[in-house]
């Protein structure tokens, strides 16, 4: 439990308890410390907002120093996600810092969801539309943020 | 690298300027010279190629025929050499060490240009390669305050916190954890930067060696080193497997370089060596050889039958003198026909090397199907030298281990000759092994020469050198080591040598000259 990559990652966890960012949650699983579960709220006034959007995130031994794995388990609608749920964003791989934590990486990928890049692709229908026709992009944005509250019912049958 | 370039020295004059030869690695770079005192006194002297004449070829040592400037470079020379161009740069530019290393990585080797580009536009070149020249190179905090390192969230008396010149702080583990990981990701860790997001301060090099372990230094160190011979246009690595050996040329001009491992390779092309064919037709040759692979097989088939008995015969080693085993019949593995017409003493000469032209006076009509076919003969007549030359070659690798044993052999057997009286043997081996080499690659040559007077005189040259070659291959491999006639060996190999020697300087000088 002693590794640098543990300390640091309780570190974490203990800042995302006492000062998590808005909109945000996050916390390892019980019996995995490398392995996380977080949720994002899609940012008020914004047609993401109301949306709860699930992501799983994966470190290695060699965190703070490499980036952990981040993935969206809810279904996305967005030009920089991919439909597996994998993200295109510059500091989960060349762009990385060890200075980043949990709430710095949750945080840029809430700023992602308003502000996507068009220019990297990784959903190329949700990029054509962000660029050539907004009001279409953010119709099927609603309608994704609301299947996101069925999946959450779904998930609270179980 | 135009031919016209190449520098031309008689062999014998080379060979005494060199005799002695230790050349300092680097002096030919303008103004070391005078610069003789490195703060690390790494005193490099690296040997020069093909040092040991001994008096017996060195009228026609090839190895050093007339490109003997290269230096083969071990990978701790490598490292040394790499080094002492840092410490030049420091010393002229006057900027730490770490710094001249990131400056000559940035210019990929090329002092002259980031000397004249320093001195020219400063700031240019310090933005180029992303260095602060105004500045230590790291730094520790004040040991009089207590500090966070904002990776681990621990607190430090602020002396034991690193940064860049950038003062992003960070406490020494935490740096030393972050390069580690930078080195383990391969040699992209030499552009690694400060850890800070969206910091483009580059890491010195004097801060890697000041905080992490001997081991990923050194791994760091062998990516200095390969990005050394990588970016460098004056340093080729060996292409020998396993050799790890790099060769260093100063003016870029040699052909042909041999390494200290013993193989020859195009300093141009970084293949195997392929005088007297030139790297694009070699190209040209390969890419052929790719498409008409299929065409060749048949006739480059390791079996061919007696032509008397017609037992298969399966060629086992580079002489083309074949005897049939079961009926004692002699013949020429090339063309297959008796190998007595190929001996000097019935008048007759080796003849397998000519191609001639079928008769065309009497073919007015001719189709493209015709054309096709014919040039289809063609190439495969030089194809089947090429590929036989090729085969025997490999085999006669196999001999030069066989060598040392018969070199062994013969010291026992004469209790009187040291080491040094069988060393022809070795010689000869290798003469051999260079022959072969050059032959195979005298019909590519030749495949591409158009026809006429200077086709006719290389052929001659080509043919005399195979004569030489068979007689050598042949004394070497089907003589047993008690009948071994030294005096006869020593006289083949230099005849051998010389007549490859004039086969190389011809198409070279003469022949290629006039070819444009």
């Amino acid at each position: 439990m002693s590794t640098p990559c543990k300390r640091r990652l309780l570190r974490d966890f203990k800042k995302m308890k006492t000062d998590p960012p808005q909109g945000i949650s996050a916390s390892p699983l019980n019996d995995n410390i490398m392995q996380w579960n977080a949720v994002i709220f899609g940012p008020d006034e914004t047609p993401w907002e109301g949306g709860t959007f699930k992501l799983t995130i994966t470190f290695t031994e060699e965190y703070p120093n490499k980036p952990p794995k981040v993935v969206f388990n809810t279904k996305m609608f967005h030009p920089n996600i991919y439909n597996d749920g994998g993200i295109c964003l510059d500091i989960l791989q060349n762009q990385w810092s060890p200075i980043y934590d949990v709430s710095a990486i949750l945080a840029s990928i809430q700023s992602l969801l308003t502000d996507p890049n068009p220019n990297s692709p990784a959903n190329s229908e949700a990029s054509r539309l962000y660029q050539e026709n907004r009001k279409l992009y953010e119709k099927k944005v609603k309608e994704m943020v609301e299947k996101s509250w069925e999946e959450e019912e779904e998930n609270a049958d179980e | 690298m135009s031919k016209s370039n190449k520098k031309i020295q008689s062999p014998q004059s080379d060979s005494m300027d060199d005799t002695d030869g230790d050349i300092d690695y680097g002096s030919d770079e303008g103004g070391s010279d005078e610069e003789g005192d490195f703060d690390e006194d790494e005193d490099i002297e690296i040997e020069i190629e093909g040092e040991e004449t001994d008096g017996i070829y060195d009228d026609t040592d090839l190895n050093r025929s007339k490109n003997s400037d290269f230096t083969s470079l071990s990978a701790e020379d490598l490292i040394n050499s790499q080094q002492e161009q840092v410490i030049h740069c420091h010393e002229v530019l006057g900027v730490p060490l770490g710094i001249a290393g990131a400056l000559l990585r940035a210019y990929a080797w090329d002092k002259e240009k980031l000397f004249l580009d320093f001195f020219d536009n400063r700031d240019k070149v310090i933005k180029k390669a992303n260095v602060n020249l105004n500045d230590y190179v790291f730094h520790k905090g004040d040991a009089k305050k207590e500090m966070t390192c904002p990776v681990c969230y621990d607190d430090y008396n602020g002396g034991l916190m690193l940064s860049l010149s950038c003062k992003h702080f960070l406490c020494r583990r935490c740096m030393k954890d972050y390069l580690e990981v930078e080195i383990k990701d391969g040699p992209a860790c030499l552009h690694a930067k400060c850890p800070y997001p969206k910091c483009n301060v580059l890491v010195d090099e004097t801060l890697v060696k000041d905080i992490v372990d001997k081991k990923h230094y050194s791994t760091y160190s062998k990516f200095i080193a390969r990005s050394f011979v990588d970016d460098n246009p004056r340093i080729k690595w060996c292409p020998a497997p396993d050799c790890g050996r790099a060769v260093y040329c100063p003016e870029g001009i040699t052909d042909t370089v041999t390494c200290t491992c013993s193989c020859k390779f195009c300093f141009q092309c970084g293949k195997e060596s392929h005088v007297p064919c030139s790297c694009s037709e070699l190209v040209k040759w390969l890419k052929k050889e790719k498409d008409e692979s299929e065409t060749a097989t048949w006739l480059t088939a390791n079996t061919k039958d007696c032509p008397k008995c017609n037992r298969s015969i399966e060629k086992n080693g580079g002489c083309n003198h074949m005897t049939c085993s079961l009926c004692k019949y002699e013949f020429c593995w090339v063309c297959m026909e008796d190998w007595k017409d190929h001996s000097s003493g019935t008048g007759g000469y080796y003849k397998c090397n000519r191609y001639k032209p079928e008769e065309l006076a009497g073919r007015t009509k001719e189709t493209d199907r015709e054309t096709a076919r014919r040039e289809l003969q063609k190439y495969m007549h030089y194809f089947k030298r090429y590929a036989n030359h090729d085969k025997s070659q490999k085999l006669e690798k196999q001999l030069r281990e066989k060598a040392q044993d018969k070199m062994k052999e013969l010291t026992q057997i004469n209790k009187y000759s040291s080491w040094v009286d069988v060393e022809y043997i070795q010689k000869a081996v290798q003469t051999l092994i260079d022959c072969r080499g050059s032959l195979k690659y005298t019909y590519v040559y030749g495949y591409y020469l158009d026809e006429g007077q200077e086709k006719n005189l290389f052929e001659y040259l080509q043919e005399d050198l195979e004569r030489v070659t068979e007689r050598l291959s042949e004394i070497l491999e089907s003589t047993p080591v008690e009948q071994f006639d030294r005096d006869e060996i020593i006289a083949t190999t230099r005849s051998a040598a010389t007549r490859l020697q004039h086969l190389l300087e011809g198409s070279s000088n003469g022949l290629v000259v006039e070819r444009k």
